[in-house]
C-alpha cells in the first residue's frame, strides 16, 4: 500500500516548484516586511530577480507602491495580524508589472503564523485583466441596449417612448417660453393592404424607405421623426409655426408620392401615399401635451376623410389668427 | 518660570465620556485652569457668550453644528480664542478648513498624548 | 437563558467614541482611495440578544442586504458584519468605483469593491478595540454576503447569542448612507469588552 507522505518530509524544493508552477504571483515577506522569497510569476511578470528582491521591502523595490494602500496592508498584516483585500477597481495596478501593457490587479494581504514566535505575511496578486475586459465589454454592451431601448428597431428612428420624452419636454419648454410649435402625425394610406398584397416583409421595407425620405426633408437639428404605432408616425418640429409646419407637410407628402413605391392595392393611387395631420400652436403656454396630440390626430383623421394623400392642419392659439 | 495663568478652557464634545476625559487631563496638566463643558455647537455659542472664555476644543463629529462651523463661528464672533480641533479624521480637507480658520488640528483618540499636543498648539502666542 | 444587556449612557458614548475613533481611521483610507472627502460615524449602538435580532432587523433592514463578514477571535470571538440595504450598498460600490452604468445587479469587480470597503471598516474597528482593550486579533479573510438579516444570522455559531449592534454613518460626494455593523459575540466576551473600556476611559478621571 502506497502512503501518502507527510508534509514534515516533503523538501522545500518541492513546495518552491509547487508555488513556482502557480498563475498568480506569490510573495512571503518577513517581520519587517522585507521580500524573503517570491514566485517565478513574480520575476516574470515584475521584471525582477528573487535575488535583487530578497531582503528589501516591496516598497523599496517598488517606489510607486507607496503612493497605493499596499504598504498600509502590509503593516496591518505583521503588527495587527490583520487580513486585506485589494479590489482591482479601487486599486488600480498597484504593482508595475508586464512592460508594455497595464496589468490589472487582485490582491491579498494576509498574515502568516509560522508558529515560531515571529510575524510573516503574503501577498497574493491575481492578475484580472480578462475579467476586467469582459466587464467593459459586459457593460458597453448594456449601454448599447439601453440605447436601443429608444430606437425603432426597425426603422432606425425614435421610438415612442423616446418620442414621448422629447414631446413632454418641448411642451414644457412651448408653457414655458411661449414660443411655436407644430407636430405632424401621419400614416401609410391603406397600409393593410400593401402588407396583404406585397406581404410584411415588403411592407417594412416600405416603411424604412418612407423614414428615409421623411427624414431627408428634415432640416432642423430640433425635428424629430418618431414611430409611434405600427404604420403611424410623428414628427415634432419645434420652433415652427403654422405656415412652416403646412410646408413640411406638403413637402413630405409629395416626396413619399414622387418616391413612387408601387402599391397596386392602394384605393387612392398606384403608389404608396401618406395622410398627415398638422397641429400649430402659438402663444398658447396653457395648452397641454395631450391637446396638441388630439389636435393632430384629428386632423389626420379629417385628412382621411377628405379622401387620403393629403394633409390637414389645426391652429391652436393665437396661431388661428394666421392663416 | 512662573505657572500658566489661570485660563478659561471650552471643551465642546457630544460624549460625555470624552468631556470627562479631556477635562481629566488638561487639569491634570494645568490645575487651576477652568474647564467649561458643551454638548454642541449651540451650548458652546452660549458659554461663549456668557463668560470669557481663552481656549477652546471642538470635537469634529457633533449632531447639528459641527466642529468646523463652530470654530469658524468662533473665529468670526471670538477671534481672541484659540481653537483646537479634535477629530477621528485627519483628512487634507480636514486640515485646510481648520488652518483656514486659524485653528490647531489634533488627532483623536484622546490620550495625554494627544491633548498634549492640542495645549501645545492652545498656548503657542 | 440570555438577557438583554442594558448600556448606561456614558456606556453607550464611551462605545461610541471607540468605534469612531476606528471609524475615523477608516474614512481617512477610503477618502485617499477616492480622492474626496469621506466621512463614518456611528450615531448609536446597542446590545440585542440573537432572539430580537429577527425583529430588530425586520424594522431597520427590512429588505435584502450586501456586507463583509470577517471572523475575528483573539481577545474574543466575534463574527462581524457590516451590512448595507441593497440598493444602498449597489450605490455606495458606484460613488467608490465611480462608474455610473445602471445594471441591477452588482458585478464581480464591485462586489470585490465592496469587500475592500467593508473590509477596511471592520479592520479598523477591530483595531480600536484592541487598542482600547488591549490584546491582538487574528481575522479571516473578508467575504462578501448578500441575502436577508433573518436567513445569515442563524448561521453563526450558536453560542454567539448577542450582537453588539452599531448604527453607521457613510457619507461621499454629500451622499448619505446609513448601515449597520453587527458584532455577533458571547454574552461574556460583549460585558468584557464593556469592562475593558469603561477601565480604559476611567483611567483618566
Amino acid at each position: 500500500m502506497i502512503q501518502q507522505p507527510d508534509c514534515s518530509t516533503l523538501s522545500v524544493d518541492l513546495f518552491c516548484g509547487l508555488l513556482n508552477h502557480l498563475e498568480e504571483g506569490i510573495i512571503l515577506l518577513d517581520c519587517k516586511g522585507g521580500v524573503m522569497f517570491w514566485n517565478v510569476w513574480m520575476t516574470r511578470m515584475s521584471g525582477v530577480s528573487l535575488k535583487a528582491a530578497k531582503g528589501n521591502t516591496l516598497p523599496e523595490i517598488f517606489p510607486s507602491l507607496m503612493k497605493t494602500r499596499v504598504p498600509g496592508a502590509i503593516t496591518w498584516a505583521l503588527q495587527r495580524k490583520l487580513p486585506s483585500v485589494l479590489s482591482t477597481s479601487l486599486n488600480p495596478s498597484p504593482f508595475p508589472l508586464g512592460d508594455d501593457h497595464v496589468v490589472e490587479q487582485s490582491i491579498r494581504v494576509m498574515p502568516l503564523d509560522l508558529k515560531d514566535g515571529f510575524g510573516y505575511a503574503m501577498v497574493q496578486i491575481d492578475d484580472v485583466s480578462a475579467i476586467v475586459e469582459r466587464e467593459r465589454i459586459l457593460r458597453l454592451r448594456a449601454r448599447q441596449l439601453r440605447d436601443l431601448a429608444l430606437i425603432d428597431p426597425l426603422t432606425g428612428v425614435a421610438n415612442r417612448r423616446r418620442f414621448q420624452e422629447y414631446f413632454d419636454n418641448e411642451v414644457r419648454r412651448h408653457q414655458r417660453r411661449n414660443q411655436v410649435l407644430s407636430l405632424i402625425i401621419f400614416d401609410v394610406d391603406y397600409f393593410k393592404h400593401y402588407n396583404d398584397t406585397y406581404g410584411h416583409s415588403r411592407g417594412d421595407e416600405c416603411l424604412i424607405s418612407i423614414c428615409m425620405i421623411v427624414n431627408a426633408a428634415l432640416h432642423r437639428a430640433g425635428d424629430m421623426l418618431a414611430r409611434v404605432g405600427g404604420e403611424e408616425f410623428a414628427i415634432l418640429l419645434p420652433d415652427t409655426e403654422a405656415e412652416g409646419a403646412a410646408k413640411m407637410a406638403e413637402e413630405v407628402r409629395q416626396a413619399v408620392e414622387d418616391a413612387a413605391i408601387p402599391h397596386a392595392d392602394s384605393l387612392v393611387a398606384r403608389v404608396v401615399t401618406i395622410s398627415l395631420g398638422v397641429a400649430s400652436v402659438s402663444l398658447m403656454p396653457n395648452i397641454s401635451g395631450s391637446d396638441l396630440y388630439s389636435a393632430a390626430d384629428g386632423a389626420l383623421y379629417d385628412a382621411k376623410d377628405a379622401g387620403r394623400n393629403g394633409w390637414r392642419q389645426l391652429k391652436l392659439g393665437n396661431a388661428e389668427s394666421g392663416s | 518660570m512662573s505657572d500658566a495663568a489661570k485660563k478659561n478652557v471650552l471643551v465642546v464634545d457630544d460624549s460625555r465620556m470624552s468631556r470627562m476625559m479631556i477635562r481629566a487631563i488638561i487639569l491634570d496638566r494645568r490645575p487651576g485652569w477652568n474647564v467649561i463643558e458643551a454638548g454642541n455647537g449651540d451650548e458652546a455659542l452660549q458659554k461663549v457668550a456668557e463668560q470669557a472664555v481663552d481656549y477652546a476644543t471642538l470635537d469634529i463629529n457633533m449632531p447639528g453644528m459641527d466642529g468646523f462651523e463652530v470654530a469658524e463661528r468662533l473665529h468670526a464672533g471670538y477671534p481672541n480664542i484659540r481653537v483646537c480641533l479634535l477629530s477621528a479624521n485627519i483628512q487634507e480637507s480636514s486640515r485646510l478648513r481648520a488652518e483656514a480658520v486659524g485653528a490647531g488640528f489634533v488627532k483623536k483618540p484622546i490620550t495625554e498624548a494627544s491633548i498634549g499636543l492640542a495645549l501645545e498648539f492652545l498656548e503657542r502666542a | 437563558m440570555s438577557h438583554t444587556v442594558h448600556l448606561t449612557e456614558d456606556e453607550q458614548d464611551a462605545l461610541r467614541e471607540i468605534f469612531n475613533v476606528g471609524l475615523g481611521y477608516a474614512a481617512d483610507s477610503l477618502s485617499l482611495m477616492v480622492n474626496d472627502e469621506v466621512t463614518l460615524s456611528v450615531p448609536a449602538l446597542s446590545i440585542i440578544t440573537r432572539e430580537q435580532a429577527t425583529t430588530t432587523f425586520q424594522g431597520i433592514l427590512p429588505g435584502s442586504f450586501s456586507g463583509v463578514l470577517q471572523r475575528f477571535e483573539g481577545g474574543f470571538e466575534a463574527n462581524a458584519v457590516l451590512m448595507f440595504p441593497g440598493d444602498k450598498s449597489l450605490e455606495l460600490v458606484r460613488l467608490m468605483v465611480g462608474d455610473q452604468v445602471a445594471l441591477e445587479d452588482m458585478n464581480d469587480l464591485e462586489q470585490e469593491a465592496l469587500t475592500e470597503v467593508g473590509n477596511i471598516l471592520l479592520n479598523s474597528c477591530v483595531s480600536a478595540m484592541s487598542d482600547t482593550v488591549g490584546g491582538t486579533f487574528s481575522s479571516s479573510l473578508p467575504e462578501y454576503v448578500s441575502g436577508y438579516p433573518g436567513d445569515i444570522l442563524p448561521e453563526f455559531p450558536p453560542e454567539m447569542d448577542h450582537i453588539l449592534l452599531l448604527n453607521i454613518d457613510f457619507t461621499l460626494e454629500r451622499r448619505d448612507i446609513k448601515g449597520f455593523l453587527l458584532f455577533m459575540m458571547q454574552l461574556e466576551s460583549i460585558e468584557q469588552f464593556k469592562t475593558a473600556t469603561m477601565k480604559y476611559m476611567n483611567q483618566f478621571l
